[in-house]
């Protein structure tokens, strides 16, 4: 009898917390992901990242000789895991397999990128790209608080995207300083452009 | 002189802020040797627009939930770049030469001159109000100062660096004020 006891004790021990952590894990990974999604929660990001980074530059490894390839889809996967959060339907399935779908698409294209062998050298040349993002209207909802950075983030080449992801823009988007002037964005945007104008007309004439 | 050199695509006039996160290690070694020598260069990284920076001192730092280094740096002038060369961990360096701008010799005790710049003012007022991240940012505000507040307008509207640096020339304060008054307030 004490045996037995003994023996469900240790079953009921060495069981159930590994299913509750299963099940919580389910839960929380679901949470943040969904916080991603609705609020560009940051710190849920964060620790999305800390779950899966591990997980996936493992499986990375296997299929990549080369670690700096390794680490870039792990970049790469983790930023589209950002940026396409509110794709993710929890009735279709758990958070793990969403994001292991999202790797496998980044280490496929990866891979046919290594096979074409074209690498994208444009390392010199941050600015165009990043300016000519900057100025899309919906990209940057709330640069001061660089909840959206990794939207512009995501579709840059790796090299620049190691650049860029170190910075806070204290730039306002055209969307917030037209809420905050409490006007239509559409006004911000006309404002813009005759100022804009103005502006070179002057800067044409002092150049005369 | 030599600086090491932030490649990051900011516009940042004298006395302006902006908080950066740094986890790269060359930009963990610029930090390390900023801190202990004379500051660094942000520089958008483009040479075929042009080679000015902004020399910066850092004010703050802390650690980030995530463990990052947060720096807060503060522009104390504008620089040309020349003679750019890297170290071996991609860390770039430039010799610094310092630009004259509008905002130079500028006291911030300065007044308002006229009613242009009186809106402006409250209208900066009003954002850094309603932003905590940029109110938490400055620790000291100049908001009684025209030239300190037209600055401040420039680097957070949302227009490109292209535009952006128009208002570099030292004598574009007029253009400035004039550009941020027809954006920012209704004069209808």
């Amino acid at each position: 009898m004490a045996d037995v006891q003994t023996e469900l004790r240790n079953k009921t021990v060495s069981d159930k917390p590994s299913l509750m952590n299963k099940e919580l894990d389910h839960l929380q990974l679901c949470q943040w992901l969904t916080a991603v999604a609705t609020d560009r929660d940051k710190q849920a990001f964060t620790r999305l990242f800390q779950f899966f980074a591990p997980k996936i530059l493992r499986i990375a490894k296997g299929k990549f000789p080369n670690e700096a390839q390794a680490n870039e889809v792990v970049q790469e996967t983790m930023t589209n895991v950002w940026r396409k959060a509110h794709l993710f339907d929890q009735n279709k399935g758990a958070v793990t397999t969403w994001i292991y779908t999202v790797m496998r698409n980044v280490t496929f294209d990866m891979l046919r990128k290594v096979k074409s062998n074209k690498e994208d050298n444009l390392s010199d040349d941050i600015w165009p790209l990043a300016e000519s993002l900057v100025t899309e209207d919906e990209v940057f909802v709330d640069h001061i608080e660089n909840k959206k950075i990794c939207d512009v983030i995501a579709v840059l080449p790796e090299n620049q995207q190691q650049v860029i992801k170190g910075f806070y823009f204290n730039e306002m988007s055209q969307e917030q300083l037209a809420a905050h002037l409490n006007v239509p964005l559409g006004t911000i945007k006309s404002r813009l452009r005759l100022a804009l104008a103005k502006l070179k007309k002057q800067l044409g004439e002092s150049y005369d | 002189m030599k600086l090491p050199i932030f490649t990051l695509p900011i516009f940042l006039l004298p006395q302006g802020i902006t908080r950066i996160r740094v986890y790269e290690p060359r930009y963990l070694k610029l930090v390390r040797i900023a801190s202990q020598n004379d500051g660094f260069v942000i520089y958008h990284g483009n040479k075929t627009v042009d080679n000015v920076g902004s020399w910066v001192n850092i004010v703050n730092f802390e650690q980030g939930d995530d463990d990052v280094l947060i720096i807060d740096v503060e522009c104390r002038s504008l620089v040309g770049l020349s003679e750019f060369e890297a170290d071996e961990e991609q860390l770039s360096f430039a010799t610094i030469n310092k630009i004259t701008h509008w905002f130079d010799g500028k006291t911030q005790q300065q007044k308002v001159n006229d009613e242009i710049e009186r809106e402006l003012s409250v209208a900066l007022r009003a954002v850094f109000d309603e932003h905590s991240v940029l109110q938490n940012l400055y620790e000291t505000k100049f908001l009684d100062s025209p030239y300190w507040t037209v600055a401040r307008w420039i680097e957070i509207l949302p227009v490109s660096y292209a535009d952006k640096r128009s208002f570099i020339a030292s004598d574009s304060y007029e253009q400035a004020k004039s550009f941020v008054y027809s954006v920012v307030v209704d004069k209808n």
